[in-house]
């Protein structure tokens, strides 16, 4: 088979054993590859019930049939598990080189089971899978684990880590790869802990060739010159940080913990501000033309760099009321470096600081507090102490659902998270569609498996009605499906004049299949259908689809505009989304919907 | 009767020129968007390419419309009238 290795490794850390496992065609047909092939692994290899963060829950690395066709963007892999943040499924993106390695290595997907007793560090090579000891980078940041290991090991090798954050199972840790892109969302970094896993290594010995390496050279260079195009244009200059200054302007930039009370203004952070007064530099993953990445040289730190993008620079700011550029530049470096996603650590601390405010916090918490001079001096505290789970910092590292929880007192009601996972920079009292797709994301709060918010920016979007958002809804997600399997980077998608026309023209020239766009579009549904499935049999029910009660409770005055959305007109569109995707009104997919996507025979 | 008007840069467009406001004054009774980039592109011209296009007086696609700061607008929806604002914002939603 083109395009493919046919083959999964099976990593067992608890025996120190693997083996190599056929994928067949009929697979890799039908969820393609990343998130796809990630969300059927996990199906078939997380046992019912589990805890996430017990050695049944399977932690899955996925390459795709786009990896290692050197066509921009496509340098990608899926990290997929059992979410110890939401319980339900957890998948995320990263990029770069390593998707190159695992895939060299002879696999389409790696998954790993069992838990170590001792911390190890994984090496994957051609002579096989080594289970080297991982003790000695023990407390070791990111960035140190990841050169250590390249000095170690020598040149080739491509890793995947963890920092003090996963060590230490801060429920949204991350995993790190390639000088710092990190797998951000839904806590994998824990489960790699959890594991006892510090670090995987990859060196590739081997090149998975495409069916029509002609047809795809032409595609390439045609690609990369549109890459460059108006398509790109905002991520090539500003990066994602370009958001902030629009979404203040337009007063959809969350601030305060969603209270959007703030006085402040946030025009020192914008994109612009930091282009012009600090020294950024341009960063591109492996095959990548765009170069969205955006490293900003942090004051007073000895010239050290931090990648900054939107969601970083909103959870580390205005999400918590700081305004303060410097500390907002450490504060992600920081979270980077102990490997923590910086959405998830910014949303519980601005919980966390309103619960201060309102005096809701336990006294027997109060002695847990670090002691600080000021707000940002608070907040980087925080973030230190979540990262060690030490005083207040062990308790905040479950994340604010849980925490909000074991409070009570009302502090759940502005908890901002949905399924468990952390609302991310934008607004949904104002974004309506956004909003629906919020609250029906298979992994939670997710901006990144819609697009949702393409349709709030658009000029037609006033006059949408409620069932329109949830085709549109339908519409994204299946999109993005596709897009999270193949792998695309999302920041390419307006370079393609049709997408799925393309797309399958491209995944047929490496793979030497006939699928059509409409077959390729079905992949998307089927994919969504499956994620769902898992989260039904994991304990899903109607009411987990939803949004924080701050949401309903707090409409955004601005003069004479009111931005608002209601329970019951989230619930409608939801009763619209449910009904394009075939579901009941209950959400749940009827036996037949199983069976014509070929997820149940 | 003249009008005043407001555009607000953002995003590259703010880069290139180092402005975030501009103020334009038309002295007629009836302006349209494409007016108001053809005064940006005589103001600007090194927004010529990057941001507008001078000979078709609209933008790139990269960039899209607001009025007001309220909603998102194709240029042939939009009505000036005196006072108002109009953001030049980067049309790629995502991050």
């Amino acid at each position: 088979m083109f395009g493919y290795n046919n083959k999964v490794l099976i990593i067992d850390v608890s025996s120190k054993s693997w083996e190599w496992e056929d994928l067949a065609e009929d697979v890799v047909r039908n969820f393609i590859g990343g998130s796809g092939l990630g969300a059927y692994l996990l199906y078939k290899h997380c046992p019912t019930g589990v805890d996430p963060l017990s050695h049944a829950n399977p932690l899955i690395f996925c390459a795709s049939p786009l990896v290692g066709s050197r066509l921009t963007t496509t340098s990608k892999f899926a990290v997929v598990s059992k979410s110890p943040q939401t319980g339900f499924i957890g998948d995320s993106l990263s990029s770069s080189s390593i998707a190159l390695s695992i895939k060299g290595v002879g696999a389409d997907a790696v998954v790993i089971t069992g838990a170590s007793k001792e911390w190890v560090s994984l090496v994957v090579d051609k002579t096989g899978v080594k289970f080297n000891d991982g003790s000695n980078l023990l407390g070791t940041t990111t960035s140190v684990t990841e050169r250590s290991l390249t000095d170690t090991l020598g040149r080739g090798y491509d890793t995947a880590c963890i920092g003090p954050a996963g060590e230490n199972l801060v429920r949204f840790a991350s995993i790190s790869n390639d000088g710092g892109r990190q797998a951000g969302r839904t806590g994998n970094g824990a489960v790699m802990g959890s594991k006892k896993i510090k670090a995987i290594s990859f060196k590739g010995h081997t090149k998975v060739p495409s069916f029509d390496e002609k047809a795809l050279s032409n595609i390439r260079i045609d690609l990369n010159h549109k890459s460059l195009g108006a398509a790109t244009e905002k991520y090539r200059t500003l990066g994602t940080m370009a958001n902030l200054s629009v979404f203040e302007r337009l007063k959809i930039l969350p601030t305060g913990n969603f209270r959007n009370q703030s006085n402040t203004d946030f025009q020192n952070i914008s994109g612009e501000a930091i282009h012009a007064e600090e020294k950024v530099s341009t960063s591109h993953c492996a095959n990548c033309t765009i170069g969205c990445e955006k490293l900003v040289t942090i004051p007073n730190s000895g010239s050290k760099k931090v990648r900054l993008e939107y969601q970083s620079l909103f959870a580390m700011g205005p999400l918590v009321g700081i305004s303060d550029r410097e500390t907002i530049l450490k504060s992600s470096k920081f979270c980077d470096e102990a490997g923590m996603d910086t959405i998830s650590a910014g949303s519980t601390c601005a919980w966390f600081m309103e619960c201060m405010q309102k005096g809701l916090i336990p006294e027997s918490w109060l002695k847990l507090l670090p002691k600080y001079d000021n707000e940002e001096d608070f907040f980087a505290q925080l973030l230190t102490s979540i990262a060690e789970r030490s005083g207040i910092g062990d308790i905040l590292a479950e994340g604010s659902a849980r925490v909000s929880e074991e409070i009570g007192l009302g502090s759940d009601e502005f908890a901002m998270h949905v399924k468990g996972l952390e609302m991310p920079g934008y607004e949904p009292r104002s974004l309506h569609t956004m909003a629906l797709a919020l609250a029906v994301s298979t992994r939670g709060a997710c901006h990144n498996r819609s697009s949702a918010y393409e349709y709030d920016f658009s000029s037609d979007s006033n006059g949408y009605e409620q069932s329109s958002r949830g085709r549109m809804v339908v519409e994204g997600e299946d999109y993005s499906a596709v897009m999270d399997s193949l792998i695309w980077c999302k920041f390419v998608r307006r370079v393609f004049d049709d997408f799925y026309d393309e797309s399958a023209e491209i995944l047929n020239n490496i793979t030497g299949w006939d699928i059509d766009p409409n077959q390729l579009a079905q992949c998307g549904e089927r994919i969504n259908n499956l994620k769902k499935q898992f989260n039904i049999r994991e304990g899903w029910n109607r009411s987990h689809d939803n949004l924080p009660k701050r949401i309903f409770s707090d409409p955004l005055i601005n003069g004479e505009k009111v931005s608002s959305i209601s329970e019951s007109e989230l619930d409608n569109m939801i009763e619209y989304y449910y009904d394009a995707r075939g579901w009941t009104s209950d959400g749940i997919i009827p036996p037949e919907k199983l069976v014509s996507l070929g997820i149940k025979s | 009767m003249a009008i005043n008007l407001t555009v607000e840069l953002f995003g590259n467009s703010r880069v290139i020129t180092g402005q975030k406001l501009i103020n334009l004054w038309f002295s007629k009774s009836e302006v349209d968007i494409s007016d108001v980039i053809q005064e940006l592109g005589q103001r600007f011209p090194m927004l010529d390419g990057k941001v507008l296009d001078s000979s078709t007086k609209s933008l790139l696609s990269s960039y899209a419309l607001n009025l007001n700061g309220v909603g998102f607008k194709d240029a042939a929806q939009i009505e000036l009238a005196d006072g108002d604002s109009i953001l030049i914002l980067p049309s790629q939603a995502g991050g």
